[in-house]
């Protein structure tokens, strides 16, 4: 592998861990979208500042889109607030409209002036990983060091807002700063992310990770670290994937991982996937049905009860005839035991 | 005495909603004192108005007879069930331990102390078996149950809570009653919201009658009386259907 290609994917893994740290706490919140709001909000500033400033600079068009995200944010907050608009409509509302001046603005940007034409404002729209530098490494791994910290810092404190805000402004916690903390943090990483994952792919980023972490734990210390692994791992093995097939844009390679880590989370953890589940039914039932015969069969009933537990019975051996076997005495038992009956 | 707590002049409004009208009420120290009033008569926001989750329009509240301005680790609330997401990746044991973050720094850890404390409360809320548990595999009464022990690990001298009884079976109903009342045996002070005045009548001794503004309080025989319910429920209400 290149140096380069080096450069990306350690950029692309720190990424991911970041964006899914952060994440773990607006999953939790019920506010998955709200990176995504900012996300599309974003495109706004960024022309804005090429139109009115003719720069290139990433620096500066990323410091606008942050503005212009935290604004799209505030107005769908007063949206819901004081226009009583529901969640969901008010973040709809202004992702769309958003979006919708971010795209005309950079059209516009890049008709009428020289700078705009080369900003590279449209490698926004789904990002450019193979961009990354060694400059951005280290940025992001300060970024990275920072948040974490913070995380660390102020773990009980975000566990308690994010758990039950209402119960922490009770107890004289202060619940909505640190919403805005995590806000505010949440508004960074999105943003960080754009260049690479793009608009509409950065905010997948700090949700899928966590909703596939979710599957394998019921802590929120070992959810936060899984969804780091998580977000780091599909984050590098999309690059990975891109830079394998040429033409393979990068950030949707990753987004396409992490939804992958999704789906094998969903149907294979051991608890909560769905084969987990189902599998767990289906003893569940099996053994109901096969007790309900056996106690028939015990107390001489001649029709059967279940059909189906007779089958079961039959086919381990727990019956004989219209009789229970020794060892269908012995399963009965002992499953009258573990029941408590 | 000193009430435990005091409010004078409370406005309160959702948007054009003027939900709380010109209430004064008053709790005496050491009582159960439960605040009964028909549905939309504005209890629970009396309860987050007084906390400080929702702004007051115009009022003072003390408590002890000092000012109070809500978010103090000396009242402990006990929110509606439903206010919180039970899936969300927490331990029975964590939940309880949250009563203390009060008293703890910004970047603080819960100390040796703060630990005993929430394991007491577990303990006295008879949940100290399933401290392992993820929150979602309670069953109703036990969330209510773990809600208290959270607000008893507070450590505080008014608990406030809000429908505590609400989709709780009667064993679960009398184990909640039997600890709200050792609570106030020990000198602390009860306010619960609760909508059953069957059970008001029977285990509170106090009561704050609301419908919008204050229709009666004192102990419970007298601002339970007929006309006073008839006042605040309207023409709707049957004492024999409700006894």
């Amino acid at each position: 592998m290149s140096y380069n290609t080096w450069i990306v994917l350690i950029g692309a893994s720190l990424l991911g861990m970041v964006c899914a740290a952060v994440g773990t706490f607006g999953v939790l919140r019920r506010q998955a979208l709200l990176g995504d709001v900012m996300a599309h909000t974003a495109l706004a500033g960024a022309a804005l500042a090429v139109w009115v400033s003719g720069t290139r600079s990433l620096p500066i068009m990323l410091a606008t889109a942050l503005l212009t995200g935290a604004l799209g944010l505030l107005l769908m907050e007063w949206l819901r607030r004081v226009g009583r608009l529901r969640t969901d409509a008010a973040q709809a509302l202004v992702l769309a409209t958003g979006f919708g001046l971010g795209i005309v603005l950079s059209r516009v940007v890049q008709n009428v002036s020289p700078a705009g034409a080369r900003s590279g404002l449209d490698g926004f729209l789904y990002g450019k990983a193979a961009s990354l530098v060694r400059q951005d490494v280290f940025l992001l791994a300060a970024v990275a060091a920072l948040l974490l910290g913070a995380i660390v810092l102020l773990w009980h404190r975000l566990k308690l807002t994010c758990f039950d805000p209402e119960g922490a402004t009770s107890q004289g916690l202060a619940a909505s700063r640190w919403v805005q903390a995590m806000n505010a943090a949440l508004a960074i990483v999105v943003i960080v992310a754009l260049p690479m994952a793009g608009i509409v792919l950065s905010a997948g980023l700090t949700i899928l990770p966590v909703l596939a972490a979710r599957f394998w734990t019921d802590r929120l210390a070992k959810l936060l670290g899984l969804a780091m692994i998580l977000g780091g791992a599909t984050a590098a093995g999309g690059i990975a994937l891109s830079a394998a097939q040429p033409g393979w844009p990068a950030g949707p390679s990753v987004v396409l991982m992490a939804g992958l880590a999704f789906l094998v989370s969903f149907l294979f953890a051991p608890k909560r996937g769905l084969l987990g589940q189902e599998q767990a039914r289906i003893r569940g039932v099996r053994a109901i049905q096969l007790r309900a015969h056996l106690l028939a069969t015990q107390r001489g009933l001649t029709g059967p009860v279940s059909p189906e537990g007779e089958r079961e019975a039959r086919r381990r051996g727990l019956i004989d005839g219209t009789l229970l076997t020794p060892a269908g005495s012995e399963w009965l038992r002992s499953e009258e035991a573990r029941l408590g009956r | 005495m000193i009430p435990a707590l005091e409010v004078a002049g409370l406005n309160v409004a959702y948007g054009v909603n003027w939900v709380l009208q010109d209430v004064d009420m008053s709790v005496e120290a050491g009582s159960l004192t439960a605040i009964v009033g028909p549905n939309g008569a504005g209890k629970s926001t009396l309860l987050k108005a007084v906390l400080g989750i929702v702004p007051k329009l115009s009022g003072v509240v003390s408590l002890a007879g000092q000012p109070f301005t809500g978010a103090d680790p000396r009242v402990a609330y006990v929110p509606q069930r439903e206010s919180v997401d039970w899936d969300f990746p927490v331990s029975v044991e964590e939940v309880a331990l949250m009563g203390t973050y009060g008293h703890m720094r910004m970047w603080g850890r819960p100390s040796r102390a703060d630990r005993d404390r929430a394991a007491a409360a577990l303990k006295d809320v008879q949940l100290t078996p399933l401290r392992h548990r993820q929150i979602g595999q309670l069953s109703g009464g036990q969330q209510q149950r773990l809600f208290l022990a959270r607000a008893l690990a507070q450590n505080a001298s008014l608990l406030m809570l809000d429908e505590p009884f609400s989709g709780v079976d009667a064993a679960s109903q009398e184990a909640i009653l039997g600890i709200l009342e050792g609570f106030a045996q020990r000198g602390g002070t009860v306010l619960a919201v609760h909508h059953d005045i069957a059970t008001v009548q029977r285990a509170f001794d106090h009561a704050i009658l609301l419908n919008r503004t204050l229709v009666a309080q004192g102990p419970v025989s007298s601002a339970l009386n007929r006309a006073n319910l008839k006042a605040a429920y309207g023409d709707w209400f049957d004492p024999q259907e409700d006894a």
